[in-house]
């Protein structure tokens, strides 16, 4: 072998791995990836979510790996199958909202039906946000999927964006997770701004307890009207009804079981690393992610608002008042707003239990986040 | 030697001439066809159908009048939109409405006929009203829905909770 041959095969050998493809860009992806990392494992915030969509972030910026594109033989590569079938098919935020459907107990909302207005109301800044989207510059399907962001629903969020601004889904879905992460930051300065401390002391009634006869025709109900008034997100509540169906039955324990732990998780990992994935520099690196993330925030903070606002609208009719500081738990992200609800109002009065209370409203807004993605997509089809 | 140097510039001169009058060519027949599909009028960055006569137009609104019937006009913005998946072509009660749901500077083109039998087209520039407008609509569209689920929940406690007790009763 001469010299010349050998220089060249070196020369072959270095075009193959990445270091010649290098670009700066990517380092700037390492960061957002570690710093998805660090909440996920040093601060715990979402690490469900948030580690596999770190790695993911990661793993797919570095250059040449045969990950999210498609192969010489023309199939897709790895995570690209994943999100392929995963995300583009939406079939994992189905399969999440059969999860959580088996995970939840729809009791408080059943025993107080009212609070179903207050996860109407907390999707005020999900129609606010839409307008201020359009107004830096997105396109109507961009704004409809970046205004759900505020419903704090990863699947719902997931779902709409797929469907409507496909391109949008990793910024959307990370704005979405980090922001639920998030919710006990957000949340509790603006529920100081809106209440008066009379207001965060008032005591509620006990709930009444439901039998487990509503609690199997809930399911059977919600589906009913969700399917005929908005059928477009069937697919979600459909699935997160049946998942509820199947815990509340009794009959199926473990397909319960399955549904709401191994099937779960697995769905899972594949959601975080698909969204992860989907997030390469020469895609994400532009002023719509931070656009995005800007507005999302604000989104959140006025669904938050929507939702105290709606209570303390309902008080001025009610007779037995709502305390307004479960009015923010109308945000879903499940159970986590409706824990800041119970920290919140111990403050004010240590032998306040707002717990039970504010699931009903968080649960609504589960099901009010559904229903202004299926409005929106109603919009464009 | 000198006549054959002569010859060879006045050669060479005839080509590059030729050769100037080809591009020209070329340049005008690209422009032509360049031209040829630019219609009548454009507004907001929108063809017109030919033919037409501009009854009113400002800055957000173009009024046309069309001898042609409303069937030639649609089947113009048909073939001229048909690669725009965000325009929707809408009947809404004797008017072709087509409307865009993307971001383009107009925002909708409506095609009607007049008492006189005259085509009106009329292409409008905003799209916040109809974006205020569906946003507050659909707004409380998710408060009616939760409603009928709240209407629908209520009946059903009650119900069953006096099947439960009747139940109890008469254990």
């Amino acid at each position: 072998m001469t010299s010349y041959e050998m220089w060249e095969m070196l020369v072959g050998i270095a075009h193959t791995t990445g270091l010649l493809s290098f670009d700066w860009r990517l380092i700037v992806m390492w960061i957002i990836a570690g710093a998805f990392l660090y909440l996920a494992i040093a601060k715990n915030f979402e690490p469900l979510l948030l580690l596999p969509i770190g790695f993911g972030i990661f793993i797919v910026n570095f250059p040449l790996v045969p990950l999210m594109g498609i192969s010489d033989e023309g199939h897709g590569e790895l995570l690209r199958l994943f999100y392929h079938y995963g995300l583009e098919w939406e079939v994992i935020p189905c399969v999440i909202f059969l999860g959580l459907g088996a995970m939840t107990d729809f009791g408080p909302l059943i025993a107080n039906p009212k609070t179903l207005l207050v996860g109407a109301g907390a999707q005020l800044g999900v129609f606010v946000t839409f307008t201020g989207t359009i107004l830096a510059g997105f396109s109507l399907k961009e704004a409809a999927s970046v205004g759900i962001i505020g419903g704090a629903d990863g699947p719902t969020t997931i779902y709409l964006t797929q469907h409507l601004a496909p391109q949008l889904l990793g910024a959307n879905a990370l704005a979405a997770y980090s922001y639920m992460a998030m919710v006990p930051l957000i949340q509790p300065p603006i529920m100081r701004l809106l209440t008066s401390a009379e207001e965060r002391t008032i005591r509620m009634k006990q709930l009444r307890p439901v039998s487990q006869r509503e609690k199997i025709l809930y399911p059977l109900i919600t589906s009913a009207v969700i399917a005929l008034l908005v059928p477009s997100v069937i697919p979600l509540m459909g699935m997160f009804m049946l998942g509820n169906l199947m815990k509340e039955s009794g009959v199926v324990g473990r397909l319960t079981e399955t549904a709401q732990g191994d099937l779960m998780n697995i769905v899972t990992i594949f959601l975080g690393i698909s969204v992860g994935a989907t997030m390469q520099a020469d895609k994400f690196l532009s002023a719509k992610p931070l656009l995005i993330f800007s507005l999302g925030l604000i989104d959140f903070a006025v669904c938050t608002m929507g939702g105290i606002l709606t209570v303390k609208i309902m008080n001025l009719f009610l007779k037995e008042k709502i305390n307004p500081l479960i009015g923010s738990a109308g945000v879903s992200a499940v159970p986590m707003s409706a824990r800041v609800s119970q920290v919140m109002g111990q403050k004010y009065d240590k032998h306040n239990h707002l717990l039970m209370h504010a699931m009903g409203p968080n649960l609504a807004g589960v099901i009010g986040s559904a229903a202004a993605a299926g409005m929106f997509i109603a919009m464009f089809n | 030697m000198g006549c054959i140097k002569h010859k060879i510039k006045i050669l060479s001169r005839a080509r590059k001439m030729n050769e100037a009058k080809a591009i020209a060519m070329v340049v005008g027949f690209a422009l032509l066809c360049c031209s040829a599909p630019a219609w009548a009028d454009t507004f907001l960055g929108l063809d017109t159908p030919p033919g037409g006569r501009v009854v009113s137009k400002t800055d957000h609104q173009l009024e046309m009048a069309y001898d042609q019937d409303p069937a030639t006009v649609r089947d113009f913005y048909e073939k001229f939109l048909k690669e725009e998946v965000d325009v929707k072509f809408k009947d809404r009660g004797g008017k072709i409405v087509v409307e865009d749901h993307d971001s383009r500077p107009w925002h909708s083109i409506t095609i009607d006929k007049d008492e006189k039998g005259h085509t009106g087209l009329t292409i409008r520039k905003d799209s916040w009203g109809w974006i205020v407008g569906t946003l507050i609509l659909r707004f409380f569209g998710v408060f009616a829905v939760l409603l009928v689920l709240y209407l629908a929940m209520s009946i059903t406690g009650a119900i069953v909770s006096r099947a439960v007790k009747l139940g109890e009763a008469k254990k």
